[in-house]
């Protein structure tokens, strides 16, 4: 007990508390901008993380990567550009649903619900780590085949649309994963000698160039009939409806909580998969399975909370053993590191206070998060009375800028203008866009992965369904593939009989 | 159909360039076996797709024009902006980021039909809020130039 | 065809944005910022040396030392970018070993000549770690072991193919006159999933530095046999030197080092290399390195660059044995 007052003690310091505030606001303001993400806001922290004690550096760091998750649901919801691969799971739903004037409700759902998800992850990380992390150590590269196939998956089935648009985005993704040397033999793949095209296709330009250069062509080439305005919003408050959508979806929330907590918990496998997974789950598991894709919260509530609760998953291995869970809390050990602190069980011995003060902060973090969350809701909405010929060629600026920040390099505007024409071309034919960005990120892990283990299991199929997790993993996805055409296929027998 | 003949012609080109790739030493397999992976499914699927659109019925690939394509001018607006990324591309190191910048919102601006006394002011100030927050507050390395040099 | 052009129009203005745009006369150096190119991600081992040194030379030279990490085509993108910015002491960055490996796998033209190497900073030794219930438990019972069953029972990880532990391991068979493949290498992205991936049961062996291993080794999931130096380790005292272990004289390590790109004026040289060498005499460059177990190694401008070519020469042989050179 006296541990937890100390920590307590620890956090509770004007210093740590002012700390906590700017860096929520710097994480807003990073996510909010179509192409910078929570890593990046982190990347940015590191060098000022350097001046400070160990508690402040790591509530910045765990505070504006919170923000900037959900932040990234913004621009998503506004204006269907989506601020993170984790966010496009549920794109369209929301941006219909600011379409139908409900633009408030779908952030003020986005905003509670990734709250919720972040304090259910928080708490299982309190509670259940090394259980947890022990699990998640059996996870050898057989499991994460299968668990990136199921992603990848999710992915097709729950685009709206024919799922043969949905495999070819997939395929546009994935064939794009290919370009570079960063492959498990080390060979560059279709760079035709360009150095900078070794390090492969960036995601993050890649992504700014699908969802939102293609909505400024979009908006370019309709200039003279317009979209009709968005309607005024309707309805109460950002926060009114949200208690009705808990009482509504309660199963809901505690299972994309509970996914997105395991999920993250896999050094491996972050937000985006569990995003996709708990999207499709939901409508899967709904009674209104018609809705979804149209404007319908329910989606949006479940994935919502997972993807925030993978954010505190990912803690659970780079705690308990040092492992880093995503790219977020890689850097954040680094700064552990720095700090002299070595996260591993000894940390648990040695400084428990510190643990516990990250803990005090990852709940502090995610309750700062709604007031802060319903200043920026309420300030990004005026972007929707900006008519949009004033407002996509500022967006196209931001999206100049943020595709040249992420490497610094003029080549990421190039490939952002690839991926742009591409874009607009695939939202031309009907193809949708969101299984694309999820195949580029994907990509590299399922060719690892395979790759991997085919080496270890000296070319055996069979090696894939030997280890326990893996066969289940493996007969699960299958199965999620037969089922579809065993329905249609006894449909049709019934017709024709 | 055009889009399964474009599938499957996708294929066959990826399949020859994977030709090209070697194998891990020792092992069967290395950096050609997600290529041919991904082009057996494309051809699957290519080929699945003609099928399916030929018993449909429709024997002619018919590629048929958006309902923007005949409005006057959106195809030179769309043109002009794909011209305006990559002058971009081209300009923004040689000259620096601020003047580039300024003209590519101007100028898109006046595509999109803003009047020219809204589009300068509103050209110039979003050109240096993005400036300040990049360069100054998170230090990404916009191209500098001579001109307005004391911006950063 | 369109795609194509815009990739090599991408790839000329990548070199045209590099060009020197006003020569600064040098007596004032440095008057704006210095740019620390690392071409490792934020977060690793790499990157934080690289911050470190910028915060200490910042503080030296009284301008700011921006860290851009230029990532991806296992290092490659990131040293061309050194080595093709302007010589004029505005850029400078973290070079580290791969320099002598790219080139031998036909990956660049670049090499170490390429670049004025101000100083090496660290210096880690190749260890060999096994997870803690594998049935091997000393360096010698593992490689007899390895010598009597079938090539390719074993199994090890921790970097990609032909990296950096990939070379040390198969220059370890190679010394212990087996051949290079006798242990098949499983490709992985780093040291950290190699060792996950060994204790989740898919690898036998990952011949990482220690260092790498340290979070899992405290928790007692991961057994360090031995490391590839000539002394053991002051961290992990249990590791046997390889010549401790098996007999043979063999060791193999990874630097860092500082380099700017060639052709720096002697003046910036000198200032940076006062400089550097300030910051690695500091009590915070010294105890952060111990805190976090990286080795610590001095070497001037001369010095470095005399082991670096030495490298150079002996990964060359090695890669061209173990054939993972390009032709």
């Amino acid at each position: 007990m006296s541990v937890m007052i100390e920590a307590l003690g620890l956090v509770f310091q004007p210093y740590v508390l002012i700390v906590i505030v700017a860096s929520a606001a710097f994480g807003m303001f990073v996510g909010s901008i179509p192409g910078l993400t929570a890593t990046m806001a982190t990347a940015l922290l590191v060098p000022i993380t350097f001046f400070m004690d160990p508690v402040p550096a790591i509530a910045a760091i765990v505070t504006a990567t919170g923000m900037a998750i959900f932040a990234g649901d913004i621009p998503g919801a506004l204006l269907r550009m989506p601020g993170t691969p984790a966010s496009a799971a549920y794109v369209e739903d929301a941006y219909a649903m600011t379409r139908k004037g409900r633009s408030q409700e779908a952030l003020g759902a986005a905003l509670v619900f990734s709250a919720i998800g972040g304090i259910f992850g928080t708490i299982v990380l309190m509670t259940a780590s090394p259980v947890l992390a022990e699990v998640a150590l059996k996870f050898s590269s057989f499991e994460y085949f299968w668990l990136v196939v199921l992603g990848l998956s999710c992915a097709i089935f729950v685009s709206p649309g024919a799922v043969s648009k949905g495999l070819i985005a997939l395929l546009i993704g994935l064939f794009a994963a290919t370009v570079g040397i960063d492959n498990p033999a080390g060979q560059p793949r279709y760079t035709f000698g360009n150095v900078e095209l070794l390090a492969g296709v960036q995601f993050i330009p890649a992504m700014i160039g699908l969802f939102a250069v293609s909505e400024v062509l979009r908006a370019v080439v309709n200039r003279d009939t317009p979209r009709p305005p968005i309607p005024k919003n309707r309805g109460g408050g950002i926060f009114r409806d949200q208690w009705r959508n808990l009482c509504r979806y309660p199963v809901q929330v505690l299972r994309g909580s509970a996914f997105g907590t395991a999920i993250g918990a896999l050094p491996g496998a972050g937000a985006d998969i569990a995003a996709w997974i708990s999207y499709a789950i939901s409508k899967r598991f709904s009674r209104e399975k018609e809705k979804f894709g149209t404007g319908h919260v329910e989606g949006l509530v479940e994935a919502g909370a997972s993807n925030n609760a993978a954010v505190s998953g990912a803690w659970i291995p780079a705690l308990v053993f040092g492992i880093p869970g995503d790219s977020i809390t890689a850097i954040v050990i680094g700064v552990l590191y720095i700090k002299g602190i070595n996260p591993g069980p000894t940390v648990f011995i040695n400084d428990p206070q510190l643990i516990y003060a990250v803990f005090v902060v990852f709940l502090l973090a995610n309750i700062i998060m709604l007031p802060l969350g319903w200043v920026a809701i309420k300030a990004a909405g005026t972007v929707l009375s900006v008519p949009s010929k004033v407002l996509m060629p500022i967006i196209l600026l931001f999206c100049i800028v943020g595709s040249f920040a992420i490497n610094n390099t003029p080549f990421g505007v190039v490939l952002m203008l690839i991926f742009g024409v591409l874009g607009f071309l695939m939202d031309e034919n009907d193809i949708p866009i969101a299984p694309a960005i999820l195949g580029l990120v994907l990509g590299p892990m399922l060719e690892q992965n395979f790759i991997t283990s085919m080496i270890k299991a000296d070319g055996s199929f069979l090696a894939f369904f030997e280890r326990p997790i893996a066969a289940g993993l493996g007969l699960f996805t299958i199965a999620i593939w037969c089922i579809p055409l065993i329905v249609w296929a006894v449909t049709r027998m019934r017709r024709t009989a | 159909m055009l889009l399964g003949l474009l599938l499957v012609a996708a294929a066959i080109g990826i399949w020859i360039s994977a030709q090209n790739f070697s194998r891990l030493p020792n092992q069967s397999y290395g950096s050609e076996t997600m290529p041919l992976a991904l082009s057996g499914v494309a051809l699957l699927l290519g080929l699945f797709m003609i099928v399916r659109s030929v018993i449909a019925g429709a024997a002619i690939p018919r590629a048929t024009l958006p309902a923007w394509a005949e409005t006057p001018g959106a195809l030179v607006a769309l043109l002009v902006t794909l011209a305006l990324i990559v002058g971009y591309i081209v300009l923004a190191g040689r000259i620096g980021f601020v003047p580039v910048a300024i003209a590519l919102v101007l100028i898109l601006m006046l595509v999109m039909q803003v009047r020219w006394y809204l589009a300068l002011p509103l050209a110039i100030v979003a050109t240096i809020v993005v400036q300040q927050a990049f360069a100054r507050l998170l230090l990404v390395p916009l191209p500098r130039s001579g001109f307005l040099s004391f911006l950063w | 065809m369109q795609r194509r052009h815009m990739i090599a129009l991408g790839a000329l203005l990548a070199s045209a944005s590099m060009l020197p745009a006003l020569s600064v006369a040098a007596q004032d150096y440095p008057e704006r910022p210095i740019q620390m190119i690392v071409p490792w991600g934020a977060g690793g081992g790499t990157d934080a040396v690289g911050r470190v040194f910028a915060s200490l030379l910042q503080e030296d030279l009284g301008v700011p030392v921006n860290v851009v990490n230029r990532t991806g085509g296992s290092g490659v993108v990131g040293h061309s970018a050194i080595a093709n910015a302007a010589p004029d002491g505005y850029t400078i960055g973290i070079m580290t070993i791969e320099i002598d490996m790219m080139h031998w796998q036909g990956l660049t033209d670049l090499t170490y000549e390429d670049y004025d190497i101000l100083a090496l900073v660290n210096s880690d030794p190749g260890g060999l770690m096994v997870s803690a219930d594998s049935e091997y438990q000393d360096v010698e019972s593992l490689l007899a072991a390895i010598k009597s069953e079938p090539k390719g029972t074993f199994k090890g990880s921790g970097t990609g193919q032909g990296g950096i532990w990939h070379l040390g391991l198969a220059g370890w068979l190679m010394a212990e006159g087996l051949d290079p493949d006798q242990v098949t290498w499983v490709p992985s992205e780093g040291a950290a999933p190699g060792i996950t991936d060994m204790v989740a049961g898919g690898v036998d062996l990952v011949p990482s530095s220690l260092a790498e291993g340290r979070s899992m080794i405290e928790a007692g999931r991961v057994k360090a046999l031995a490391t590839m130096s000539e002394e053991r380790q002051e961290l992990f005292p249990d590791a046997q030197t390889i010549k401790e272990g098996t007999g043979t004289d063999y060791t193999h390590a990874v630097w860092r080092s500082i380099a700017a790109p060639d052709g720096l004026p002697d003046d910036v040289k000198a200032t940076l290399e006062a400089a550097i060498k300030k910051a690695y005499d500091s009590e915070e460059y010294q105890s952060f390195m111990k805190d976090r177990g990286f080795g610590l190694r001095w070497a001037d401008a001369e010095e470095a660059t005399k082991v670096v070519g030495d490298d150079d020469a002996r990964l060359g042989k090695v890669m061209k044995e173990a054939g993972l050179a390009a032709n």
